[in-house]
C-alpha cells in the first residue's frame, strides 16, 4: 500500500487513542472537532493530490529504498530535480489549502537524519543508519505522516541544556535500559503533531561534549504511552464553533501546532538513531533547518498566491481594480512572492549530494531564502490590507448579515459594486483577515518569522557561509591595492 | 600515478582552489611518481570552490578510473577541517589508487565499463 487514500488516512487517525487537551478539557474525537478538522483536511489533501493524475508528477516519486511509487512527502531527494520538485509541490499545496499542510517538517527531518546517521556510523562505527533505513521503509510503504520534532521548551535562553535549573527544559535521556531508552521533556510548537502517525525527535541545538543525554534522536508513534498533547490556540479559532462559515475566512483548511510532552516515554533501541554523539548535533540541526528554510520558499509562496488572489478579488468587488496604484501594489506583491520562490528554487538547483547519497540544499541560499521569508510575507500582508480597506476588521458578523431585522440594512450598507453579491465581499474580506491576522496568519506570518529558526539564526549562518575576505580581495585587485592575478597580457 | 585535475568555474569559492591544488601536487610528488594528464587518468581530482561543486560529472567521469571530489570544505561529500584539507585530499587520492593499474599489462578499461564510483571508501575525520 504505497499510496493511501484520504479516507484511509482519516481512518488511521480515528483508530487510535491519544491523550489530547484543549481549553482545559480532554478531547475524545479530535478528527471531527470543528477547531481541529480544518488542519486534518490540509494533510488529507497531500494524499488526495498524490492520487490525482493531474498532480502525481510532483506529488509522487520513486523510492530509492523500495523502488515503489511513493508520496513525495516521504521521499529522500535523489538529485537537484527532486529538490526543485519538492518546492513546487509545496507551492501547489499552499495554493490548494491557503494554510500550513504540516507534512513537510517530517520530510525535512528524515532527509536530515538519513544523511547524518550515515556520517555518524562512518565516524563512530555505530549502526544508526541501517535502523533509520528500516524505519523509513516502514514510513514509505505505509504512506505515513511524520512530525519533525526539534524545538524544546528551552527554559532560560542564556543557558545551555546542561546548565538549565530544570534538565527537562530540553528533552533528554533519563534511563538507558537493556531494551531501549526512556526520555523526558517537551517539544513546543509541533506542526501537525496529532495529524501525524510517527514523531521523529532530534536534538534542538549544538551540544557540548558533556551534554550526551540531550544528544538523542529517535522515532515513536504518536500514540506511544506517556505522550501528552495540548492543542495550541490560534487567533479567531473559536469562530469555527459559531455555526455558519463566512467568518472563518478559509472554510476548509487550517494549520496546527501542539505542545508535545514526553512524560517518561520508552523508545526501543531499533528506533534510536543517535544516543550521545554530541559531535553530530550541529550537523543534524543545520541540515534539518536548511531543508525547512528551503520549504518556506514553496509553501509560503503558495499561500502568498492565495492572498494576492484575495487582494485582486476584493479590489474588483469594491470597484478599485482599475486604479493604477492598486495595480502597482498587486505587481509589488507578485514581485515579492516570486522572489521567495526564486530563492526556494535556487537553493534546490544548487543542492549537493551527501555521503549517504541523498541531496542537500545549498545552505547559504536556503538561509537567504528564509531570511527573506521573515520579511516579505509581512509586506505582502500589509499591501493586501491596504488594498482591502478597513472593512475586513470592522465588518459585522455573519449572524448580523442573516438577521431578519437588521440583515437587510447591514447588506445595504455593505454593498459596493451593485453587480457583485454582498456575500462575495464578505467572504473575501474574511479570507484576507484569516490570512493576515486570523488563524492562517500563524503559518503565513509568525511562522515565517520564527519557524525553522528566528531571523538571527539565519544571519549567523550567512556570516559563517560567506567568505568576506575573498570579496575584500576582489575589491583590492580592482583598485590597485594588490596585483590582479589575471592581468598577465 | 596519472592524475587529472578539473576545476569548477570558480564563481563563488570558499577555499583557495589553486593553493590547495598546489599543496596536493607538492605532497603527492613526495610520495609517488606523479604525472599530470588530461585523459586516461588513474585518479580525477575534481576541485569545486564551494559545496555545490557544479563540475559536469558526466563529462569528467570517462576521463579517469576513480574520482576524488572536493567541494569547498567537503572531500568526497564529508566536511573536513580546512587546515587539513590538502592532507586529506592526498590520503583520499592515495587510498583510491590501485598500484595494479601501473603494471604493463593493465589495460585502460573500455569507457562504458568505467566505475561510477565517486571517490575512495576510506574514512575521513569529521570537522
Ligand atoms: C507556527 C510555528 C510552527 C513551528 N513548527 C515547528 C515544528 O513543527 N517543529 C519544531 O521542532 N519547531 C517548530 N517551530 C519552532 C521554531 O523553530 C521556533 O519557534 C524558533 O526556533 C524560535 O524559537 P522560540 O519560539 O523558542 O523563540 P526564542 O528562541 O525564544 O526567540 C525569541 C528571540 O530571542 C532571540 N534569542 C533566543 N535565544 C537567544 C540566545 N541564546 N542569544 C541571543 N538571542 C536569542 C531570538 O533570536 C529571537 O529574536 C514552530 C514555530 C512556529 C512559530
Ligand atoms: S509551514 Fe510550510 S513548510 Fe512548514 S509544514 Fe507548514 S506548509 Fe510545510
Amino acid at each position: 500500500m504505497a499510496l493511501k487514500t484520504p479516507q484511509q488516512y482519516l481512518h488511521d487517525l480515528r483508530s487510535r487513542n491519544i491523550e489530547l487537551y484543549m481549553f482545559g478539557e480532554k478531547v475524545e474525537n479530535y478528527v471531527d472537532h470543528p477547531i481541529i478538522r480544518p488542519s486534518v483536511n490540509s494533510v488529507a489533501m497531500t494524499y488526495k493530490l498524490a492520487l490525482d493524475p493531474e498532480y502525481e508528477d510532483i506529488m509522487t516519486a520513486t523510492s530509492n529504498l523500495t523502488g515503489q511509487k511513493i508520496n513525495r512527502f516521504t521521499h529522500l531527494h535523489q538529485n537537484t530535480e527532486d529538490l526543485i520538485k519538492k518546492v513546487k509541490m509545496q507551492r501547489l499545496m499552499g495554493q490548494k489549502t491557503g494554510a500550513c499542510f504540516q507534512r513537510c517538517v517530517g520530510m525535512d527531518a528524515f532527509n536530515a537524519v538519513y544523511s547524518t546517521t550515515y556520517e555518524i556510523d562512518q565516524a563512530h562505527g555505530t549502526q544508526y543508519y541501517q535502523r533509520f533505513v528500516e524505519f523509513l521503509k516502514y514510513v514509505q510503504e505505509n504512506d505515513l505522516v511524520v512530525d519533525g520534532c526539534m524545538t524544546d521548551a528551552r527554559g532560560d535562553r542564556g543557558k545551555s541544556p546542561a546548565q538549565q535549573p530544570d534538565p527537562d527544559a530540553y528533552l533528554h535521556v533519563v534511563e538507558r535500559r537493556e531494551d531501549g531508552l526512556v526520555v523526558r521533556g517537551c517539544k513546543l510548537h509541533q506542526t501537525g503533531m496529532i495529524n501525524s502517525h510517527e514523531i521523529l525527535v532530534m536534538p534542538n541545538n549544538s551540544l557540548k561534549a558533556d551534554e550526551k543525554d540531550w544528544a538523542v534522536c529517535f522515532a515513536v508513534p504518536v500514540d506511544a504511552p506517556g505522550m501528552i498533547y495540548v492543542y495550541g490556540r490560534q487567533a479567531s479559532d473559536t469562530r469555527k464553533l459559531e455555526g455558519g462559515n463566512v467568518d472563518m475566512g478559509n472554510i476548509h483548511f487550517g494549520g496546527q501546532e501542539v505542545m508535545t510532552i514526553f512524560n517518561n516515554v520508552f523508545v526501543p533501541w531499533e528506533r534510536v538513531f543517535m544516543d550521545g554523539e554530541t559531535d553530530f548535533s550541529t550537523m543534524v540541526v543545520e541540515r534539518f533547518a536548511g531543508y525547512h528554510r528551503q520549504s518556506y520558499g514553496g509553501c509560503k509562496v503558495g499561500v502568498g498566491d492565495t492572498l494576492i488572489g484575495a487582494a485582486k478579488a476584493i479590489a474588483d468587488y469594491q470597484g478599485a481594480a482599475q486604479a493604477s496604484h492598486i495595480k502597482d501594489k498587486l505587481v509589488e506583491m507578485c514581485h515579492l512572492n516570486e522572489t521567495l520562490y526564486g530563492c526556494g528554487i535556487a537553493c534546490s538547483a544548487e543542492g549537493r549530494k551527501t555521503a549517504a547519497g541523498n541531496y542537500l540544499i545549498d545552505q547559504l541560499l536556503a538561509n537567504i531564502c528564509k531570511q527573506n521569508v521573515t520579511r516579505y510575507p509581512y509586506e505582502i500582508a500589509r499591501l493586501a490590507q491596504d488594498i482591502a480597506g478597513g472593512y475586513f476588521v470592522t465588518m459585522p458578523s455573519e449572524k448580523d448579515f442573516n438577521n431578519p431585522d437588521i440583515g437587510p440594512l447591514v447588506k445595504k450598507y455593505s454593498t459596493t459594486r451593485t453587480d457583485v453579491p454582498v456575500e462575495y465581499r464578505q467572504r473575501m474580506a474574511r479570507l484576507v483577515e484569516n490570512l493576515t491576522q486570523g488563524s492562517a496568519a500563524v503559518g503565513y506570518l509568525t511562522e515565517s518569522m520564527h519557524g525553522a529558526g528566528s531571523p538571527q539564526a539565519q544571519r549567523i549562518m550567512i556570516t559563517r557561509l560567506v567568505d568576506l575576505e575573498h570579496r575584500k580581495e576582489l575589491a583590492e585587485n580592482l583598485c590597485g591595492i594588490s596585483r590582479h592575478p589575471d592581468i598577465d597580457w | 600515478m596519472r592524475l587529472y585535475i578539473k576545476y569548477c568555474g570558480g564563481c563563488n569559492p570558499v577555499i583557495n582552489r589553486k593553493k590547495i591544488v598546489d599543496e596536493v601536487v607538492h605532497k603527492l610528488q613526495r610520495r609517488t611518481a606523479l604525472e599530470l594528464v588530461g585523459d586516461r587518468a588513474d585518479i580525477g581530482l575534481i576541485v569545486g570552490g564551494c559545496p555545490v561543486c557544479c563540475v559536469n560529472m558526466d563529462e569528467v567521469r570517462p576521463l579517469a578510473r576513480r574520482l576524488v571530489t572536493v567541494g569547498g570544505e567537503l572531500v568526497n561529500f564529508v566536511k573536513v577541517p580546512i587546515a587539513q584539507l590538502s592532507e586529506i585530499i592526498v590520503e583520499q587520492i592515495l587510498n583510491s589508487f590501485d598500484p595494479q593499474w601501473e603494471l604493463p599489462e593493465a589495460d585502460w578499461p573500455e569507457r562504458e565499463n568505467l566505475p561510477q564510483a565517486l571517490g575512495a571508501e576510506g574514512k575521513i575525520k569529521h570537522n
